[in-house]
């Protein structure tokens, strides 16, 4: 069982900021913002291939939807419920970040850049 | 070139048992409702796209294949069929024909495989089908769950193919997870069209009845759930073959049912010298080296099938083979490095003739070419 607990630990300012994904496969653009104490993943822009998504404010999409700090990494609000991660992120710099996307526990792992 | 099959084909394991339990729907999960696309009316040239040689790489989870080809070629005038050997731990298919699912004429896909003993087929329909600014962009759902469960989509942007398929997450704003990505480039279209004339290919006509949809009482139902959540169908037994466990499986379109494709069993002779050596075996439409036995990359883009054999095992059967002249070239890994070249053992590529609906055999004995 996956236990999460609130923001302790870190800081989410290290977070925020717009991000690009370094990856060979598709085009991603995300915005990490703090919304009423919760920190949300707002895709700007993605593009694999087959979906193609520009931020659109009356049809906002997130890549994740508030985190919660646990053993040095920051992991989905989801997983509270699901006890799965569905994504983690972890500073590997103040500018870089590893980014794992899970399927039942399966990862998929990439690179994202501080965008300034 | 770099493939760890044994790790690829345990996640796609993973990745198809799971993906229904993943999206943790709202209990209980009745089946969704499926809007297919009739292609009476637009998306009946999704065939026609889909059929080639297609090379370029492939992203499954975390593993990344810089070189990967699917090898889409016609069955019948209305199926179109694409498998991936991975070699002794099994393989994955992905085929794509016409049918009426529920009163409708349109596409389905049927995707599985059997890996680790574990047979599984998973159905997918159409629903969504748009061309714009040169590009023809096609959607299809779980034919049970929908989207919610998990779907796939293709792009075909002049000679490229873009093909993802999604488990999608709690939430309606949430983006889905991405865990497979092809892309790849049509090559040598000629061996397509080949089967398309022997086959009367594209047809609109059914190849598959699926009018009354699934017979539920055979959808596989994940431990501790209570009720089917995908269109899959699953069996499991160690000393089964595909025939066997298709049957055992439930599934409505089995093996069996599949025309036009052989089977071509490859015994290989180790000799002292490639005793403990991973094989990587290939099936190609040019030699894969010289006339003394050495390797030449200059044809690697030739390659249809590409299975590995772990040491010691010795031989090796491939299933749904598309008829055609092919070389079968058999490399001994002697250097460990994971790709054919320089260091490793090999043979002159022979070359075999694979007739539709047979089962072939070839013995490859002379791997003592050192590269």
């Amino acid at each position: 069982m996956l236990i999460l607990t609130a923001c302790g630990g870190a800081s989410d300012d290290v977070l925020l900021g717009t991000w690009q994904a370094q990856d060979k496969y598709y085009t991603g653009l995300y915005q990490i913002i703090d919304q009423d104490g919760e920190l949300f993943g707002k895709v700007l822009y993605y593009d694999d291939g087959t979906t193609l998504y520009e931020f659109d404010i009356a049809k906002p999409k997130y890549i994740f939807e508030g985190l919660a700090y646990y053993k040095g990494v920051f992991v989905d609000a989801e997983a509270r419920t699901t006890h799965k991660p569905s994504i983690t992120l972890k500073v590997l710099h103040p500018d870089t970040l590893e980014v794992k996307l899970f399927v039942n526990y399966q990862p998929s792992t990439e690179i994202w850049v501080r965008k300034k | 070139m770099k493939l760890r099959l044994l790790s690829f084909l345990c996640i796609c394991l993973a990745l198809t048992l799971s993906m229904s339990c993943d999206t943790n729907p709202p209990d209980p999960a009745p089946s969704a409702e499926i809007n297919p696309v009739n292609i009476n009316e637009k998306g009946f040239e999704f065939l026609d796209h889909m059929q080639g040689h297609w090379v370029g790489m492939n992203q499954v989870l975390s593993w990344n294949w810089d070189w990967f080809a699917f090898d889409y070629r016609p069955i019948s005038s209305s199926h179109v069929f694409g498998i991936f050997e991975g070699g002794a731990m099994g393989n994955l298919l992905t085929s794509f024909f016409v049918t009426d699912f529920k009163g409708t004429r349109t596409i389905m896909a049927r995707n599985g495989g059997l890996l680790s003993s574990i047979y599984r087929t998973s159905y997918f329909v159409l629903d969504s089908v748009r061309s714009e600014n040169g590009e023809d962009y096609y959607r299809l759902v779980d034919a049970f769950g929908g989207a919610a469960i998990m779907y796939m989509e293709l792009n075909f942007k002049g000679d490229s193919l873009y093909f993802n398929a999604y488990t999608s997450r709690l939430g309606e704003n949430t983006l889905p997870t991405r865990h497979m990505t092809f892309k790849g480039k049509k090559e040598h279209l000629y061996l397509a069209n080949t089967a398309a004339t022997a086959t009367g290919f594209p047809e609109n006509t059914p190849a598959w009845d699926f009018s009354q949809g699934f017979n539920e009482d055979f959808l596989y139902i994940i431990p501790n759930e209570t009720a089917p959540k995908s269109a899959s169908f699953l069996a499991q037994n160690t000393n089964g073959d595909v025939y066997q466990l298709a049957n055992e499986s439930g599934d409505p379109f089995k093996i069996q049912d599949h025309p036009y494709v052989s089977t071509l069993q490859i015994d290989i002779d180790r000799n002292p010298d490639i005793q403990d050596a991973n094989l990587f075996i290939y099936l190609s439409d040019l030699s894969l080296t010289d006339n003394t036995g050495i390797f030449d990359m200059n044809n690697f883009n030739n390659v249809l099938h590409f299975p590995e054999l772990g040491t010691s095992l010795e031989t090796f059967t491939f299933t749904y083979l598309h008829p055609g002249t092919y070389y079968v070239t058999v490399i001994a890994d002697k250097s460990r490095d994971g790709i054919p070249g320089a260091g490793d053992i090999t043979h002159v590529s022979q070359q075999i003739e694979i007739t539709p609906a047979n089962n072939h055999q070839i013995s490859i004995t002379d791997i003592t070419v050192q590269n």
